[in-house]
C-alpha cells in the first residue's frame, strides 16, 4: 500500500482525536521541560564544577535536583503510560475499522509507527527547545531563592538533552510496543464493538468497608497522637500506609456502602435529581474508585509537597536565627580553672583587634546533660531504643549568680530549691521535680530569653531543661555521676562550657573576620567558631533547594492529576451521554439534566480533593513534628500555610473543573 | 376529537454547505383515540423523522402536529419535555433501557420524573409488570434478560404514565421471529385495552397487527389500509401486495 497514504491516515487520526492527543502531548512535553530543567540544573556548571562546589552548599543542592530528576521520571514515565492508554482506547475503533476496510497489520503497525514518530519528535522537539529557553530563567530563580547573586553565561545542556531523548523515546517505545499488541492480537470486529456490554450492580464490600474503616482510623488516630519529633518519625511512614490504604478501601466500599444506604431510603432515591445520579454514581464508583483514591493521594501529596515546601521557605530565617543566636557563635568546654572572664576578655580582645564594629556581646557559662522524662522525673539514659527517643531531654544547668547576671535580676535559692526552664510545660512554684535521684522544689518556672544562647544547635530536636541551682558544686551533685557521663566521660574533665558570641553591628570584611579568627584562636585553640552568614548559605541552598523543586513538582503533580481527570471526563462524558439521550427521550427536560449532571460531576471531582483536605487535617500535628527535623516549626505558622495552600489548589482544582465540566457537558449535552 | 393531528408537515434538512434534503414533503393525517395505526416504509422514507417530530423531539419545517388539540411545536424545549413524558409513552427498536438500573427502576422512571410518591409507584408498577409478565423480572438488571423480556420492560415504561398516545419505532426489530410475535400479540392485547398506538415499522407481519395501515413514501403519506373485517393473515397479504406494488413503482424512481 502506498506509504503516503499511510502516513495521511496516521495524522489525520491524530488530527481527529486532538482532544486526547494534544493534551497528552502537551503534558508529557511539559514533563520534557521540567526533567530536562532539573537535569540541567544538577549538571549546571553553575552549580558545581570539576574543582568543587560553587557555593556552600551547591553539592546538597544538586543532590536534591537529582532526586527530583528520578520522581520527574517516574511520574511522566507513569503519565504517559496511562494517557496513551487512554488515547489508544478512543482509537481502537478506528484502528478496527481500519482493519475492516483491508489495511492489513503491517499497515497498522506502519501508521503507529508514524504516530510514534510523530509524537516522539514533538515532545522531545518542543520539550528541549523549550527547556533550553527556560533554563537560564529557572538557573536565576534558583539562584533568587537560595539568595545566590546572579550570573551571566547562556546554558545548553547536552547531558540534559541526551538524557531528556533517552527517557521518552524509551517510555514512547513502550506505548507504541503496547500499542501493536493491542492491534496484533486484536480482532478487527472486536476492535469495533469495544464498548463494554451492561453490568450488574456493585456489591458492597463488607471485608473491605471494615478494613478501610479500621485503617483510616488508625492512620488518622496514630497522626493526631505523636508527641514529639521522634514519635512522628516512627510513626509517619504507618500512618501515611494505613491512611492510603483506608483511601483505596473507603473510596471502593465505603462510597459504595453509601449509595446503597441512599438507595434503601426510598424517599431519597426516587426523587429525579437523587434517582439517577445515585445509580450513575454507583456504576461509576464501581469503575473509577482506585482512580479517584489516586487523584486523592496525588492530591494529599501535592498540598504536602507545598505545604512542607512554603513552610521551609518561610521559616527558615527563623529557623536560622534559633540556631544562631548571634552572628558569631563560638563555642567549647573550659580548660582548668580559669574564670569567666578569662573568655569573655579573649573574645573582646579579639573583636577589637580584627576592628570589627561588635555589638550584644555576650559571654554564657553553663553544663549540660541528657535525661529521660519519666513520670515527671529526669532519669539516667540506659538502653533506650528508638521509640523512647521522645522522652530524652537535653538539660542544661546554670549557676544562680550567672542567671542573675544574664537576666538582671536578684533572685536566691534556698537549700534544695531550683529554678525550671521546660519547653514542653510551664512549671509552677511548689513542684518538685527529681533530677537523676535528687529531689527539689520549684521556686518558680522561668523564661528562655535571655539564656537561649546556651543550646547547642545539633540538639535542636530534643526538647530542653534549664536549671538553675545556686553553685557549681549544687550543679555537680545534682548531675552526679549518671549525669555527668553522657558528655563528659572520664572524671576530672571539666563540665563547663562557654557560649561566647556578638553580633555584627556593620557587616566586616573577610579581611576583618580572618584576623578575627587568628586572634581569637591563637589564645583559645580549642573553642570552635561559626559565623551566621556562612550556614544561613548552606541552609538556603537546601531549604531553596526543596522549595525549587517542590514547587515544579507540585505543579508538576497538578498538570498530571489536572489532565487525568479531564481524561476520565471525557470518557464518561461518551458513556453518559447515550445515558442521557434515552433519558431525554423519556422526558427529562434539558434543565433537570443540566443539574444533575452538574452535581453528579461536581461530587466526583470534588471528592478526592475535600478527602486530601481532611487528609491534610488530620496530618498536620504529625507533619509538623516531621519537618521538625529540619527546621522548628511553629503550629500556626504550618496552620496558616496549610491553609493557604489548600485554598490555592482548590482555587486551581475549580478552574480546571469549570473548564473540564464546560468540555464534559459539551459531549454529553452538545446536540 | 382526534388524539393526534398531523396537518400538512414538511421537513427540510439543511446541510453546512447550503444543499437540502427534504425528508418531509407533505405528510397529512389523524389518528383516532383507541386507533392501532402502522406506519411502514423503506429506510429514507422519512419514517425515523415522522416519529421524532410527532414525538416532539425534533420540530418540523412547515405544518403542526396536534396532540389533544394541543400545539408541542410552539414550546420551549424544557415544556415539550414534559408535555412528552405527561403524554407519550416510547418503544425504541434497541430497547433504550438505562443499564444501570434494575428493571424496576427503569419501569418507575417517567414516574419519577413527574415526582410521584414511592408508594404510588409501586402501586402502578406491580400489577402493570404482572400483566405483561415480567413480574418476575422486576429486581433483574437489563443485561440480564431476552431481547423479549426486555422490550416488555420498555412497554411498561412507556404504558406506566397512562399515555395518550404509544409511540413504537420498530419494535420488533430487534427481536427473532418468536420474540416478536409474542410481543405484536401483546402490542395488539394492550390496544384491546382501549390504548391508542402508532407504531413505525417495515415489516409486513408486524404491520398487519394493526386496525390501519400507512405507506409513506418519498416524505409522503402514499396509500392507506384500512383492516375493516380481515384477519390478521388477510391483512398480511394485503400489505404485502401493496409493498409490492410500491417497490414495482418506485423502480424507475429508486433503482
Amino acid at each position: 500500500m502506498n506509504h503516503k497514504l499511510l502516513t495521511r491516515l496516521a495524522l489525520d487520526g491524530m488530527k481527529n482525536n486532538r482532544k486526547t492527543v494534544l493534551p497528552f502531548i502537551l503534558v508529557s512535553v511539559l514533563n520534557a521541560v521540567i526533567y530536562y530543567i532539573f537535569v540541567s540544573l544538577a549538571y549546571s556548571h553553575f552549580l558545581v564544577r570539576e574543582d568543587g562546589e560553587v557555593f556552600y552548599g551547591a553539592g546538597q543542592l544538586t543532590l536534591i535536583l537529582t532526586i527530583a530528576s528520578w520522581v520527574v521520571t517516574i511520574i511522566a514515565a507513569l503519565f504517559v503510560l496511562y494517557g496513551n492508554q487512554f488515547v489508544m482506547k478512543n482509537r481502537r475503533k478506528e484502528m478496527g475499522l481500519y482493519g475492516v476496510l483491508g489495511l492489513s497489520k503491517k499497515n497498522l503497525t506502519r501508521i503507529m509507527f508514524t504516530e510514534f514518530l510523530v509524537q516522539l519528535f514533538s515532545i522531545l522537539s518542543l520539550g528541549i527547545l523549550i527547556g533550553t529557553f527556560l533554563n537560564k530563567l529557572m538557573l536565576l530563580l534558583l539562584y533568587k531563592v537560595v539568595k545566590q547573586p546572579p550570573v551571566e553565561g547562556m546554558m545548553f545542556s547536552p547531558e540534559a538533552t541526551i538524557r531528556t531523548a533517552i527517557l521518552f523515546t524509551a517510555v514512547l517505545f513502550v506505548c507504541l510496543v503496547q500499542n501493536l499488541l493491542s492491534v496484533q492480537f486484536g480482532n478487527p470486529i472486536d476492535l469495533l464493538h469495544s464498548d463494554h456490554m451492561g453490568e450488574k450492580e456493585p456489591k458492597v464490600k463488607i471485608l473491605l468497608l471494615f478494613v478501610g474503616t479500621v485503617c483510616l482510623a488508625a492512620g488518622y488516630i496514630m497522626a493526631l497522637q505523636s508527641k514529639g519529633t521522634f514519635d512522628a518519625i516512627s510513626k509517619l511512614f504507618s500512618s501515611i500506609l494505613f491512611v492510603i490504604i483506608g483511601t483505596y478501601a473507603l473510596f471502593t466500599a465505603g462510597t459504595i456502602f453509601i449509595l446503597k444506604v441512599l438507595k434503601k431510603r426510598r424517599g431519597f432515591y426516587y426523587k429525579t435529581r437523587h434517582f439517577i445520579s445515585v445509580s450513575n454514581l454507583m456504576f461509576r464508583m464501581k469503575h473509577n474508585a482506585a482512580g479517584l483514591a489516586s487523584i486523592c493521594i496525588l492530591s494529599t501529596g501535592v498540598i504536602l509537597l507545598l505545604v512542607c515546601a512554603s513552610s521551609l521557605m518561610m521559616l527558615g530565617e527563623q529557623n536560622i536565627n534559633t540556631m544562631f543566636p548571634t552572628d558569631v557563635m563560638i563555642h567549647g568546654a573550659a580548660e582548668g580553672e580559669a574564670q569567666e572572664s578569662v573568655y569573655e576578655s579573649a573574645l573582646t580582645d579579639a573583636i577589637t583587634t580584627s576592628g570589627i564594629e561588635a555589638e550584644n556581646v555576650v559571654c554564657r557559662e553553663y553544663t549540660y546533660s541528657m535525661a529521660c522524662l519519666r513520670e515527671g522525673r529526669l532519669e539516667q539514659v540506659e538502653g533506650f531504643n528508638f521509640g523512647d527517643l521522645s522522652q530524652l531531654k537535653m538539660v542544661y544547668f546554670m549557676t544562680l549568680e550567672d542567671y542573675n547576671r544574664y537576666k538582671g535580676e536578684q533572685e536566691t535559692l534556698k537549700e534544695g530549691e531550683i529554678l525550671v526552664y521546660y519547653n514542653g510545660h510551664s512549671y509552677k512554684a511548689g513542684d518538685t521535680l527529681r533530677v537523676f535521684g535528687h529531689n527539689y522544689t520549684v521556686k518558680r518556672g522561668i523564661k528562655e530569653k535571655g539564656l537561649h544562647q546556651i543550646f547547642d544547635p545539633t540538639m535542636i530536636l530534643f526538647d530542653r531543661f534549664i536549671l538553675i541551682l545556686p553553685t557549681w558544686e549544687d550543679i555537680a551533685a545534682a548531675m552526679g555521676e549518671e549525669g555527668r557521663e553522657v558528655f563528659f566521660g572520664e572524671e576530672g574533665a571539666s563540665m563547663r562550657l562557654f557560649y561566647l558570641g556578638f553580633d555584627y553591628e556593620k557587616e566586616p570584611s573577610a579581611q576583618q573576620i580572618q584576623s578575627f579568627a587568628g586572634a581569637f584562636s591563637s589564645v583559645l585553640p580549642q573553642f570552635a567558631i561559626e559565623y551566621k552568614a556562612e550556614s544561613r548559605t548552606f541552609f538556603y541552598s537546601l531549604y531553596g533547594g526543596v522549595f525549587f523543586v517542590g514547587l515544579f513538582l507540585a505543579v508538576m503533580f497538578l498538570i498530571v492529576t489536572v489532565v487525568i481527570i479531564y481524561y476520565k471526563q471525557i470518557s464518561e462524558g461518551f458513556e453518559d451521554r447515550a445515558r442521557f439521550e434515552i433519558l431525554s427521550n423519556v422526558g427529562l427536560t434539558d434543565r433537570e439534566a443540566k443539574k444533575t449532571i452538574g452535581s453528579q460531576v461536581m461530587l466526583l471531582f470534588f471528592l478526592p480533593v475535600c478527602t486530601a483536605v481532611v487528609h491534610m487535617a488530620f496530618a498536620s500535628n504529625i507533619l509538623r513534628q516531621f519537618l521538625n527535623l529540619l527546621v522548628y516549626v511553629d503550629n500556626r505558622t504550618f496552620i496558616l500555610s496549610i491553609a493557604l495552600v489548600c485554598i490555592l489548589f482548590f482555587g486551581v482544582y475549580a478552574i480546571v473543573y469549570k473548564l473540564t465540566s464546560r468540555e464534559y457537558y459539551r459531549i454529553v449535552y452538545g446536540k | 376529537m382526534s388524539v393526534l393531528e398531523v396537518s400538512h408537515v414538511k421537513k427540510i434538512y439543511k446541510a453546512r454547505l447550503g444543499a437540502e434534503t427534504t425528508a418531509l414533503q407533505d405528510v397529512h393525517f389523524t389518528v383516532e383515540k383507541g386507533e392501532f395505526v402502522a406506519i411502514m416504509g423503506e429506510s429514507g422514507s422519512g419514517k425515523t423523522t415522522l416519529l421524532n417530530i410527532l414525538a416532539s423531539l425534533d420540530v418540523p419545517t412547515a405544518g403542526k402536529v396536534l396532540v389533544n388539540g394541543e400545539d408541542f411545536s410552539q414550546l420551549k424545549d424544557d415544556e415539550r419535555a414534559i408535555m412528552r413524558r405527561e403524554n407519550l409513552g416510547f418503544i425504541f427498536q434497541d430497547f433504550n433501557l438505562l443499564d444501570n438500573f434494575s428493571i424496576e427502576d427503569n419501569i418507575k422512571l417517567p414516574l419519577v420524573l413527574a415526582g410521584e410518591k414511592p408508594d404510588v409507584m409501586d402501586a402502578k408498577v406491580k400489577p402493570l409488570a404482572e400483566k405483561l409478565g415480567i413480574g418476575e423480572l422486576l429486581t433483574k438488571y437489563p443485561f440480564e434478560i431476552s431481547g423479549g423480556q426486555k422490550q416488555r420492560a420498555a412497554i411498561a415504561r412507556a404504558l406506566i404514565t397512562d399515555p395518550q398516545i404509544l409511540l413504537a419505532d420498530e419494535p420488533t426489530g430487534a427481536l427473532d421471529s418468536k420474540a416478536a410475535t409474542n410481543l405484536m400479540r401483546l402490542m395488539r392485547q394492550i390496544h384491546e385495552g382501549g390504548q391508542t398506538i402508532l407504531m413505525v415499522t417495515h415489516s409486513n407481519v408486524a404491520a398487519s397487527y394493526a386496525d390501519r395501515v400507512m405507506f409513506i413514501r418519498d416524505g409522503e403519506v402514499f396509500h392507506q389500509l384500512y383492516r375493516g373485517d380481515l384477519t390478521r393473515s388477510q391483512m398480511l397479504d394485503k400489505i404485502c401486495d401493496t409493498v409490492t406494488v410500491l417497490m414495482r413503482g418506485g423502480e424507475d424512481s429508486e433503482s
